[in-house]
């Protein structure tokens, strides 16, 4: 893939900066002059699924982009955003009509509640819905109903141990993937996904009616979306996210309120302290203030979030998913907080093991270690997290 | 592209699982067959959208003149919408 630092060195200069710009939405007009810059700074931004934020946001007087390295895949990108994007209206519509409640987030989100005018500019790789109002089981049924396929059989014990479940768009043309992801919780702030609170705050203020969180919340759930996923590979385009929902935000006290109901204070300042050194973006002083962001970040934070390393393809990062575990723990907040995470990951209860494993699997010992294999495989990159929505089991269609 | 290998006697029909979509501004074709993604003009997503099997090429040029504000002559016409759908024909986009 073009642009990847395999030996795990930073980009160079000129690529970094140019990403700097498009993340922050300050798009330079046109790429590089000299062929490996361009060829370097192409690569970058469809690794990160930044080529059509940097096309729609371009400007000046260059004319457009028109080369087919530029035009093929942001066309492409595109083409598959609104396929997602119809697959939500259709899921969410379905989900009201069957008695629920739902919101969409992230991408889909995003564009709907106008944060992104042209859908073109958010490449989508699935559909976020939060839904509320019945059991999980009664949203899947719903969405099976109105042509969604589940990527594996769903098992009502699942509500208890997992926060989320996927689904494909039977309707989608072949040779194209298009994903809902249906929530019941979300536990971004959390390593292991369990039973962690039902979610109610994030409902409390939300355009019901417009399917959208509060844009307090929905920022403070891209901030701990991007710090979880550091230990997978860095969700840069969250970082533009963030940048382009701040302006939205008008409660600070609110957003303050929230992180610290989720336990996501530290994390929030983390990755705003980030927006602002790294991006080069001048936060609002009453957001700055009442989340009382520091005006030098720590040393550990610099560690976890500096945008060379961000930019590195995972794969060129020489330790990988333990290296964003670090970074997501260095972040997360206090050691006695970190250490609590970590022991429920490494130990998690016996009931959570047996609802994971299903009823039909062996004694407690054996799923333990089965669990324990598991996650070392996943450190060693051998496989998906054992602990995040669909990829806990090694998904036949490989999708994992 | 000539005219006669847009089969000009004949009432160009899309393929019922060709997807047509409206993206930032242009518009594509996606071809489930062989994955493809075909980026259109305006004048041939305007030709595409009127390849419903029951209109010929002149039939379909036609149309496009009444449509259009200030439509060049007919036969630049013609000539466009033959072109088109010579180039949809050679995608296998066609019944």
């Amino acid at each position: 893939m073009e642009g990847r630092a395999a030996d795990g060195r930073d980009p160079s200069g000129t690529a970094t900066a140019f990403c700097r710009e498009v993340l922050a939405g300050r798009a330079p007009s046109r790429l590089p002059d000299g062929t490996a810059e361009r060829t370097e700074v192409l690569g970058l931004l469809r690794l990160h699924r930044l080529l059509g934020l940097w096309v729609v946001e371009r400007r000046g007087p260059d004319p457009g982009p028109s080369g087919a390295d530029v035009r093929g895949p942001m066309v492409q990108q595109a083409f598959h955003a609104g396929l997602v994007l119809e697959a939500a209206d259709r899921a969410m519509a379905a989900l009201r009509a069957g008695g629920l409640e739902v919101l969409s987030f992230k991408g889909v989100g995003l564009v709907r509640c106008g944060v992104y005018v042209d859908p073109a500019a958010r490449a989508l790789g699935d559909a976020d819905l939060l839904v509320r109002g019945g059991p999980a089981g009664q949203a899947v049924q719903v969405l099976e109903a109105a042509g969604f396929e589940p990527w594996v059989p769903w098992d009502p014990g699942r509500e208890a141990w997992l926060p989320a479940f996927s689904l494909s768009d039977a309707t989608a043309p072949d040779g194209v993937e298009v994903t809902v992801d249906l929530h019941w919780r979300i536990p971004y702030g959390s390593y292991r996904s369990g039973a962690e609170g039902d979610g109610a705050e994030l409902w409390a203020d939300a355009d019901r009616e417009g399917g959208s969180l509060s844009p307090e919340a929905h920022a403070l759930l891209l901030a701990e979306h991007f710090v979880r996923h550091l230990r997978v590979v860095p969700h840069l385009i969250g970082l533009a996210d963030l940048v382009r929902l701040l302006p939205h935000v008008r409660d600070p006290a609110r957003l303050r309120a929230l992180a610290g109901t989720r336990r996501s204070t530290r994390p929030m300042r983390a990755v705003l302290g980030c927006v602002r050194d790294e991006l080069g973006v001048d936060l609002d002083p009453d957001l700055a203030q009442v989340l009382e962001v520091p005006a030098r970040r720590s040393r550990r934070e610099v560690r976890a979030l500096r945008l060379g390393a961000m930019l590195q393809p995972a794969g060129g990062r020489r330790e990988g998913r333990i290296e964003g575990l670090v970074g997501q723990a260095l972040l997360q907040g206090s050691p006695g907080d970190f250490l609590r995470e970590l022991a429920r990951v490494v130990y998690p209860p016996a009931d959570w093991l047996a609802r994971r494993a299903g009823p039909e699997t062996g004694g407690a010992l054996r799923r333990r270690f089965g669990y324990w294999r598991d996650l070392i495989r996943w450190a060693l990159g051998r496989r998906g997290s054992p602990l995040s929505p669909n990829q806990e089991f090694e998904d036949p269609a490989g999708r994992s | 592209m000539t005219e006669a290998t847009a089969h000009p006697d004949s009432l160009p029909q899309a393929r019922a699982d060709v997807v047509f979509r409206s993206v930032s501004g242009d518009w594509v074709l996606y071809d489930p067959r062989t994955q493809d993604l075909h980026v259109l003009n305006v004048t041939a997503a305007a030709v595409w959208l009127c390849c419903d099997g029951t209109l010929d090429l002149d039939a379909i040029a036609r149309h496009l003149v009444e449509e259009m504000e200030e439509a060049p002559a007919f036969e630049v016409v013609r000539e466009d919408v033959a072109e088109a759908v010579a180039r949809f024909r050679a995608d296998g986009l066609l019944e």
